[in-house]
């Protein structure tokens, strides 16, 4: 009887050693997917360089920095991947320092965190804008590029789809806040990264109506949370950019 | 003086006071209705000062361009000088589009307090120096700084041939962006000012 169900039971536990294996594998590829996206939140401005400043004296820079921490927060918790800011506090960086740091902990994304001002109160709401290919390369007249800034055009589409999953996202939290758009812009603060990039204004500080709805900690709390919303839409449908 | 005397006087009087107040009114109508093609003040947005122009010379038409309330560049026909030296014209339409549009439903591209330094057009390049205040940094979002831009461009591009190349330095010096959103670091070929462009 043993001999007879020997090979049965060899069998059976091939199958089961060899699902397991699979569950393993699989466990340690996402674990791996996890640790490998690195995201970098970088609040615009900051130190002696404050951005916007609305009419109540509220600034770009202390609001992006909120903004941004928040997010951070929200990644942190609720996705576990590796996120970082470029300034964690009111501090001057250059556009140059900030870039080179993300390139150098190899981030997955890049999201800049900006807000609009316009020199009339109609203009509301969120705008997403993502590095456009640069007009050199249609000058028909090529021009020596800065490596980096050939690097970037390498991720344009990705950076666009980005653009695309925020700005919906922030909509769908925000349907009735206003719509300045996507847009494709050259953009210096994303000129020298090397992964996808956007730079995202969800709202107007040079409107009096936004800046005071800006001083709520909790309408902060809900632009992060579409922010959110738009990077946990981006990475499950999967970041298509390679790294050259 | 009898009292029909005294009654034509009265008249004549106010005859004469009418004819005073027609002659007021025929030279005010009688004055140039438009404006002079650089309206403001020289040297509130062109720092040197020193004339572009003689208001003696005769006027061109040149065509600058400004955001309308849809964020697109839309034209505005205005006129400048016709100044011996084109870099002269330039300026002017440099200062005509810093200091804003006329017509309702166009936006100023810059902020109060912007000015410009200098002006070169060396080989097909124009080189624009603006003076641009802290202030101005703390009003101009990113897409306001692309129109700005664009708007800058594609007004020195119009009716210059010559112009091919564009290049905007901040405070007389080569900057990365003007208001650190913008990529300006590379002067742009002549066709990508263009509002279709």
């Amino acid at each position: 009887m043993r001999s007879l169900f020997r090979p049965m039971g060899g069998f059976f536990f091939q199958c089961i050693l060899a699902a397991v294996l699979m569950v393993l594998v699989g466990l340690a590829a996402d674990v791996k997917a996890v640790d490998d996206t690195v995201i970098f939140l970088d609040p615009g401005h900051g130190g002696e360089d404050t951005g916007i400043v609305g009419g109540g004296g509220l600034t770009e820079k202390s609001v992006c920095l909120d903004l941004a921490k928040r997010l951070k927060q929200k990644i942190d918790e609720r996705l576990g991947y590796r996120t970082y800011l470029t300034r964690g506090e009111d501090k001057s960086l250059s556009l140059d320092e900030r870039a080179a740091l993300a390139n150098n902990h190899r981030a997955t994304l890049f999201i800049s965190i900006h807000l609009g001002a316009f020199p009339d109160q109609r203009y509301r709401g969120v705008g997403v804008f993502y590095p456009a290919g640069r007009f050199h390369e249609a000058a028909g007249r090529p021009q020596p590029l800065p490596e980096w800034d050939a690097l970037q055009a390498t991720h344009r589409e990705t950076s666009k789809a980005l653009a695309g999953k925020l700005h919906h996202a922030l909509l769908r939290r925000f349907p009735d806040g206003g719509d300045l758009g996507v847009h494709a812009l050259p953009l210096y603060p994303l000129a020298a990264l090397n992964m996808p990039a956007v730079l995202v204004e969800p709202a107007v500080l040079s409107r009096a109506a936004e800046e005071e709805k800006l001083g709520s900690e909790s309408v902060r709390d809900a632009l992060a949370e579409g922010l959110f919303e738009g990077v946990d839409l981006f990475l499950k449908n999967g970041v298509a950019g390679e790294r050259p | 003086m009898s009292a029909r005397a005294r009654v034509l006087d009265s008249r004549l009087i106010w005859v004469f006071l009418a004819l005073i107040l027609a002659a007021a009114i025929a030279f005010f109508l009688s004055r140039p209705d438009r404006p002079g093609p650089v309206a403001r003040p020289m040297d509130e947005i062109y720092l040197p000062g020193y004339p572009l122009y003689s208001e003696s010379a005769e006027r061109m038409p040149v065509q600058l361009f400004f955001p309308d309330i849809d964020l697109d560049l839309k034209m505005e026909s205005r006129e400048i000088y016709r100044s011996d030296e084109t870099a002269d014209r330039l300026r002017q339409v440099v200062v005509l589009t810093l200091g804003g549009p006329r017509a309702e439903g166009l936006l100023r591209p810059f902020s109060e307090g912007v000015r410009l330094r200098e002006l070169y057009l060396y080989e097909g390049t124009v080189y624009v120096d603006l003076d641009i205040p802290e202030k101005a940094a703390m009003q101009t979002g990113t897409f306001m700084e692309h129109l700005a831009v664009r708007a800058l461009e594609a007004s020195l591009v119009q009716g210059f041939p010559e112009v091919e190349r564009l290049r905007i330095v901040r405070n007389g010096q080569e900057v990365e962006t003007l208001f650190g959103h913008i990529d300006v670091r590379y002067p742009r070929p002549a066709f990508a000012a263009s509002p279709a462009g």
